[in-house]
C-alpha cells in the first residue's frame, strides 16, 4: 500500500502526535495507513537473551509491564512522566520512536540499554541501533516503505543490567527540558563490564557520551562513588550541545545534563545492589 | 457558621452549581459552540510588525476569491475611540496603524473559515514600518517612538500620608527592592467567538463575555449608535479571569457584519486568545521600607511601573496591598503606567496584588527577618483590622471634592446605613492569620528566617506565609444593578448583567434572591448575559459581583417580595401590615406562623390579582431603589495562605507540598463555591509564582509561547490534593447577607507564601516565575 502511494502515504500507529501535526498544517498528506488493526505489532516478550517490544504496543501496555523484567519496570516509569493516561492508551511505542523528537523520553533509555530498532521493507527485515535510528528531529533511518516493527532490548547474557533515566520537566504533564539515560552491565564479580550513557533534549538527535563511560567502566560497583558518577556526568556535559529556546537556556541544560547523569547512575547502582 | 445555619435556609448552605449538570454533560453553550441561520466566517488579519502603519491596503485580489463577501479595513470603520471595562483598551476598533505584532488591522468575511483564511493572504498590505518600543524604561524616555496619541505615559497614580522623611528618620532598619514580573496570560482553556447580526439599524451580538453591558457601552461608542439598538447576549466563558470583557475583535464583528449585511462569526483559535487579546502587565517594583527594632513599620515608598502594551490605559494598579499594610506611619505609592509595542495588557484576576502586592509582602518579609521577627506575628502586627482609616483615599478624587463636602451633600436617606468613608467596614488579616497558623501548625513547622524544616539530599523543604487584599467591587463607571421578576406561576427570575465566568456567580446571586424571597434555590432562574432584559451592570470583574451585584439583586428581590406582601395583604391579610406577613418555602403566612391554615403561595397571591382585578399587574418587577454605598471607601476582602515547597537545589524544581488557604470574605453564601474560588486563586498564584510567563521575542515583541505546551500552567496534580480551604465570616454592615468579595485575594496571598516558602528552604529571595533556571541562578549568585 505504501508503496503504491509514496510520501504522499504517511502511517498511522496511535496517531496521537499526527493529529498534532496535521492541526498545525505541517503535514500535507493525501493517505493516512492505519496500523492499528495489527494486532501482530502489538507485544512485549521476555526471552533470556533479549526483550523486545512491538512497535504497536500502547505506552499503557508499556506502562502495565513492569513485572515482567526489571529494565521494563524502568520503562514503565518512564511512561508515566509521558503524556496523560488518556493519551497513553492511544500514544505507541513505535509512533513515539519514529516521531523522532529529541525530547522524547523512552530514547535515551533504549539508546542507554543499546536497543536496535527492527526494520520491515519490501526486501525483508534489517537491524539498525537505536542510537543510529534518530538521524534528526522528526527524522530516522526509515526509508522508502519501511515500517518500524520492533525495538530489541539486548540482555547480558552473565551478569545483570540496570538502566536510569531522569528528566527536568515542569508541570505534571510536561516533555522534557533536558533527560538522561543510563545503563550499566556488571559481571558476575560486581564488575563493571559495560557503561552506556545517552542524551535528550541537547541535540537534535539522542546523544551517545562515550566519554562519560570512562570514570565507570572497569571499576567494582562498590568502589563507585559520588566523585566518579560526578565525573560521569560532567564528562557528558561534554558531549551535549544544547540550544537556547523558551524552554530553557543552553547553559542550564547544559548544567542539567550533569545531575540527571548522575542521577540516572545513582539509580542503576541502587537496582544493582538491590 | 453555626449562628449563620439558624439564621439563613438558603444562604450558607453549600449547592452545586446551577450549569454543573450541563457542565459536565457538554450540553452548556459557548460562543464557539453557537451558529447563526445563513451565517459568514470572519478571520482577522494581523500586523506583522511591531510598530506599524498602512500605506497601502489592495483587498481586491481577496475580494475576487469565490466564496469571499467582503473585507473590511480601516478606511470603512468609524474613527471613534472606545474603552473597555477600566481601561482594559482605548482606542478605535481599526485606524490603519498596528501597535503589537498581532494586532487587528482588516478583517475578511467567507463562506467558510478556509475561505477566509485564504482570503487573508490575498490582501496586499504596504506597511511604513514606524519606530517601536517594547521596554517600559525605555518608552518612558523623552525620545521615545510614540505609540498613542495621549503619549505613552501619563501621571502617575499616588497615594501619601504622614510625613516619608519623619518615617524614614524613625526607621532602626530598612530595606529596599527592584522586583520585575514577567507578564501573565489568562491561558483560558476556552477559546472564545463572536457572533453579530443585524436587523435593520439594530445589532445583535453573541459571545463569551463577563461585562455584558460594559461590551454594549463599547459598541455605542466605537459605533456612535444608541445603546437602544444594541443588544448584547453574553454566553458563558470557560474561563476568563479577566480576558473576556469587553474585546476588540468583538466589535470586529459588528463592523465585518454590517458591511456584508449578513451573520458574521469570528472564532479565535488558541493562539489568537493567547497571543492578540491581552495579558497581565509586565511590572517593576523599586521600593524601600523601614521599621522599629520591634517592627513597627515606620516608612512605605514605593515606585511601581507597569506596561500596558499597545492599547491599555490603566493606571491605578493593585492599591490594595496599601490598604492592607496600612497601619505603616508614613507612606507614598506611585504607579506609572506605559504604553509600549507588546500586546495589550489589561485587569487580570488580583491585577497589581500579584505584582505591587507581592514586591511589598517580600519589603515587609525582609524586614521581618531583618528584626527577628515571624512573618506572622510582622503581618499582625502592621496589617490592618475592621475601624482602621483606609490608606486608598482616591475615590475622594473620583467623587470630585472635599471628601467632608461629598459626604455633606448626600441625602440622608441613601446615607443611612453607610458605614464610616474611607474606613475597613469588616474583617481584616488578623483573624485568617491566627486560624490559618493554627491550621498549618505554623509554631511547629517554622524554623526561623531562611532555614529548611527538612533536607534530605538535594532537596530542602520550608514553608511560607503569605496575605493579600482587594476591593470588593467598584462603583466608578455606574452602579451595578439587578431585577427580580415574579412570574403569575410563582416561579421568579433574577436578571443581572454579570456574566458566567465559571465562578458560580448564577447560583450565588440565585441565593441570596431565594433568601431574600423565601424561594428555594430551584425556584429561582437567572438571566445573567441579555442586556435588551438586564439593567445596567459592572459586569463579574473587580470583585464586585457578590458584593455589589449581590447587594442589587437583594435590594431588588426585597423590592419584588414587598410588592408581593402589599398584593397579598390586601388580598388574603385583610389590610395588615405587611410587618406582620412572612414568607416561608414560597408560601405567605402570618409572621411567626409557616404552619397557619391561613397561607398562600406566590401563584396564589398574583393569581386573585389577575382574575379579579383586570388591567392590573399580573407579575411583580422589583429593583433597588437606591444606588449601593461607595463601597471602595469602606469594603475589603483578604486572603492569608500557608504554603510547603521543597526546592531541589541541583535542579532548581520547586515542588508544592502543603497549602492551608484562609478567607475571609464575610458571610459565606455557598462555601462549596467559595472554596473553589479560593482554591483557584490558590493555584493560579502558586503558577504565577512558579512557571507561568510569556516570552516575548526580543526584537519583535512577538509572543513565543502562544501555546498550553509552552506557557505551562499547574495542573490539578501539580497542587496539594490534601489542601485546606478555611473561613473566619467577619459579617459585613452592607453585603448581601453580611457577604463581601471573594476572588482576588486569595490568588496575591499563594504567590507570596510560596515566594517566602522558596527562600525559607534556600535562603535566596528569586524572582517570579520562579522557574528552576531562575531558582538554580539565584542560588549560583548567593554562593
Amino acid at each position: 500500500m505504501k508503496s503504491q502511494m509514496g510520501d504522499r502515504a504517511k502511517f498511522w500507529a496511535g496517531g496521537t502526535d499526527m493529529v498534532l501535526l496535521w492541526q498545525r498544517g505541517e503535514i500535507d498528506l493525501d493517505h493516512c495507513i492505519d496500523l492499528r488493526h495489527l494486532g501482530e505489532l502489538d507485544y512485549i516478550s521476555v526471552e533470556d537473551d533479549s526483550i523486545s517490544i512491538g512497535a504497536m504496543c500502547s505506552l499503557s501496555a508499556l506502562e502495565r509491564s513492569a513485572d515482567e523484567h526489571h529494565l521494563l519496570a524502568t520503562l514503565s516509569e518512564i511512561t508515566k512522566l509521558m503524556c496523560t493516561p488518556q493519551t497513553r492508551t492511544l500514544a505507541t511505542v513505535g509512533g513515539n520512536m519514529c516521531n523522532a523528537s529529541p525530547a522524547a523520553d523512552l530514547s535515551p533509555a533504549f539508546v542507554a540499554m543499546d536497543a536496535e530498532a527492527i526494520i520491515l521493507g519490501d526486501a525483508g527485515e534489517r537491524r539498525v541501533s537505536m542510537f543510529e535510528f534518530f538521524e534528526g528531529v522528526n527524522k530516522t533511518a526509515l526509508r522508502g516503505n519501511e515500517l518500524l516493527k520492533e525495538i530489541s532490548i539486548p540482555l547480558p547474557v552473565a551478569g545483570n543490567i540496570a538502566a536510569g533515566y531522569r528528566r527536568i520537566d515542569r508541570t505534571v504533564v510536561d516533555i522534557a527540558l533536558v533527560n538522561a539515560s543510563s545503563a550499566l552491565t556488571v559481571d558476575a564479580s560486581g564488575k563493571i563490564t559495560k557503561a552506556t550513557v545517552a542524551l535528550g533534549a541537547v541535540a537534535p538527535v539522542i546523544v551517545r557520551s562515550e566519554v562519560a563511560a570512562v570514570p565507570l567502566v572497569g571499576r567494582s560497583l562498590d568502589a563507585l562513588d559520588d566523585a566518579a558518577l560526578a565525573a560521569s556526568g560532567e564528562a557528558a556535559a561534554g558531549d551535549a550541545k544544547p540550544i537556547s529556546d523558551v524552554r530553557a537556556s543552553a547553559d542550564y541544560r547544559r548544567d542539567m545534563v550533569k545531575v540527571m547523569v548522575r542521577r540516572s547512575l545513582a539509580d542503576c547502582i541502587e537496582q544493582l545492589k538491590g | 457558621m453555626g449562628k449563620m445555619e439558624r439564621k439563613f435556609s438558603v444562604v450558607g448552605k453549600g449547592a452545586h452549581v446551577k450549569d454543573a449538570r450541563e457542565k459536565v454533560t457538554g450540553s452548556l453553550k459557548y460562543a464557539v459552540d453557537m451558529k447563526l441561520q445563513n451565517m459568514a466566517y470572519g478571520k482577522i488579519l494581523r500586523c506583522p510588525h511591531p510598530h506599524a502603519k498602512i500605506a497601502k491596503i489592495d483587498t481586491s485580489k481577496a475580494e475576487a476569491l469565490p466564496g469571499v463577501l467582503g473585507v473590511l479595513t480601516h478606511e470603512d470603520v468609524p474613527q471613534n475611540d472606545w474603552e473597555s471595562a477600566w481601561f482594559n483598551y482605548r482606542g478605535k476598533v481599526l485606524d490603519g496603524i498596528g501597535r503589537f505584532v498581532g494586532d487587528d488591522m482588516a478583517a475578511v468575511a467567507a463562506q467558510t473559515e478556509q475561505i477566509a483564511e485564504r482570503a487573508l493572504e490575498l490582501i496586499e498590505v504596504e506597511y511604513e514600518i514606524l519606530p517601536h518600543v517594547l521596554d517600559m524604561e525605555e518608552a518612558r524616555k523623552g525620545d521615545a517612538p510614540q505609540i498613542r496619541c495621549e503619549g505613552n505615559e501619563r501621571d502617575p497614580y499616588e497615594v501619601k500620608w504622614g510625613d516619608v522623611a519623619k518615617g524614614e528618620s524613625e526607621a532602626d532598619v530598612t530595606v529596599e527592592c527592584d522586583i520585575s514580573y514577567e507578564s501573565q496570560q489568562y491561558a483560558p482553556l476556552g477559546r472564545n467567538a463572536c457572533l453579530a447580526e443585524w436587523m435593520g439599524d439594530k445589532v445583535t451580538l453573541w459571545t463569551s463575555s463577563q461585562t455584558p453591558s460594559e461590551l454594549r457601552d463599547g459598541v455605542h461608542e466605537a459605533l456612535g449608535i444608541p445603546l437602544s439598538k444594541i443588544r448584547v447576549m453574553a454566553l458563558p466563558c470557560g474561563s476568563s479571569f479577566g480576558q473576556w470583557w469587553s474585546n476588540n475583535f468583538m466589535i470586529v464583528t459588528v463592523l465585518l457584519a454590517k458591511k456584508i449585511r449578513q451573520a458574521v462569526k469570528i472564532e479565535l483559535s488558541n493562539e489568537e486568545c493567547m497571543g492578540t487579546v491581552k495579558r497581565r502587565h509586565l511590572e517593576r517594583t523599586r521600593g524601600k521600607m523601614g521599621c522599629t527594632r520591634d517592627g513597627e513599620i515606620t516608612v512605605a515608598e514605593i515606585d511601581h511601573i507597569i506596561d500596558n502594551g499597545g492599547y491599555g490605559f490603566k493606571d491605578d494598579v493593585g492599591f490594595f496591598c496599601v490598604d492592607m499594610w496600612g497601619k505603616a506611619r508614613n507612606g507614598h505609592y506611585a504607579v506609572h503606567a506605559i504604553n509600549t509595542n507588546l500586546l495589550t495588557a489589561g485587569c487580570m484576576r488580583g491585577v497589581g496584588d500579584c505584582t505591587l502586592g507581592a514586591s511589598v509582602e517580600r519589603l515587609a518579609d525582609r524586614l521581618a527577618e531583618k528584626v527577628g521577627m515571624d512573618p506572622v506575628d510582622f503581618r499582625i502586627k502592621n496589617q490592618i483590622v475592621a475601624g482602621d482609616e483606609l490608606r486608598m483615599q482616591h475615590s475622594r478624587d473620583n467623587m470630585k471634592g472635599d471628601r467632608d463636602a461629598y459626604i455633606a451633600s448626600i441625602p440622608p436617606h441613601l446615607r443611612k446605613d453607610w458605614p464610616e468613608l474611607f474606613h475597613l467596614s469588616a474583617g481584616g488579616t488578623r483573624a485568617i492569620l491566627e486560624k490559618g497558623a493554627e491550621a498549618f501548625r505554623w509554631k511547629q513547622r517554622w524554623r526561623g528566617w531562611a532555614t529548611p524544616n527538612r533536607i534530605d539530599g538535594p532537596k530542602r523543604h520550608g514553608v511560607g506565609v503569605g496575605t493579600g487584599a482587594h476591593v470588593c467591587g467598584v462603583e466608578f463607571e455606574g452602579s451595578s444593578s439587578s431585577m427580580v421578576r415574579i412570574n403569575p406561576d410563582g416561579s421568579a427570575k433574577v436578571h443581572c448583567a454579570v456574566g458566567r465566568q465559571g465562578q458560580g456567580s448564577e447560583t450565588t446571586q440565585s441565593q441570596v434572591a431565594a433568601e431574600e424571597l423565601g424561594l428555594s434555590l430551584d425556584q429561582i432562574e437567572i438571566e445573567t448575559g441579555d442586556t435588551d432584559s438586564c439593567p445596567w451592570n459592572h459586569g463579574s470583574l473587580a470583585s464586585s459581583t457578590m458584593y455589589r451585584t449581590g447587594w442589587a439583586t437583594r435590594a431588588a428581590a426585597n423590592d419584588a417580595r414587598r410588592q408581593l406582601l402589599e398584593i397579598a395583604s390586601r388580598e388574603f391579610f385583610d389590610g395588615v401590615d405587611i410587618d406582620e406577613l412572612e414568607i416561608t418555602d414560597g408560601e405567605v403566612h402570618p409572621k411567626g406562623e409557616p404552619r397557619s391554615n391561613r397561607r398562600f403561595t406566590f401563584a396564589q397571591v398574583l393569581n386573585e390579582l389577575r382574575s379579579e382585578t383586570l388591567g392590573q399587574t399580573s407579575s411583580i418587577t422589583g429593583r433597588p431603589a437606591v444606588p449601593m454605598p461607595p463601597s471602595t471607601t469602606f469594603a475589603r476582602q483578604f486572603g492569608a495562605q500557608f504554603a510547603e515547597v521543597e526546592v531541589d537545589i541541583e535542579t532548581g524544581q520547586i515542588k508544592l507540598l502543603d497549602f492551608v488557604a484562609v478567607q475571609d470574605s464575610g458571610t459565606v453564601v455557598n462555601p462549596q463555591v467559595l472554596k473553589n474560588q479560593v482554591i483557584g486563586g490558590a493555584i493560579c498564584g502558586a503558577g504565577f509564582a512558579i512557571y507561568e510567563h510569556l516570552v516575548f521575542d526580543e526584537e519583535t515583541g512577538a509572543i513565543k509561547n502562544a501555546n498550553l505546551l509552552d506557557y505551562k500552567l499547574l495542573r490539578c496534580a501539580d497542587f496539594p490534593h490534601q489542601a485546606q480551604v478555611l473561613f473566619e465570616e467577619a459579617p459585613d454592615p452592607v453585603g448581601p447577607f453580611g457577604a463581601r468579595g471573594a476572588g482576588e485575594s486569595p490568588i496575591a496571598a499563594g504567590i507570596s507564601a510560596v515566594a517566602q516558602a522558596v527562600h525559607n528552604a534556600t535562603g535566596v529571595w528569586v524572582d517570579m516565575p520562579m522557574t528552576p533556571e531562575r531558582v538554580i541562578r539565584a542560588l549560583a549568585q548567593a554562593h
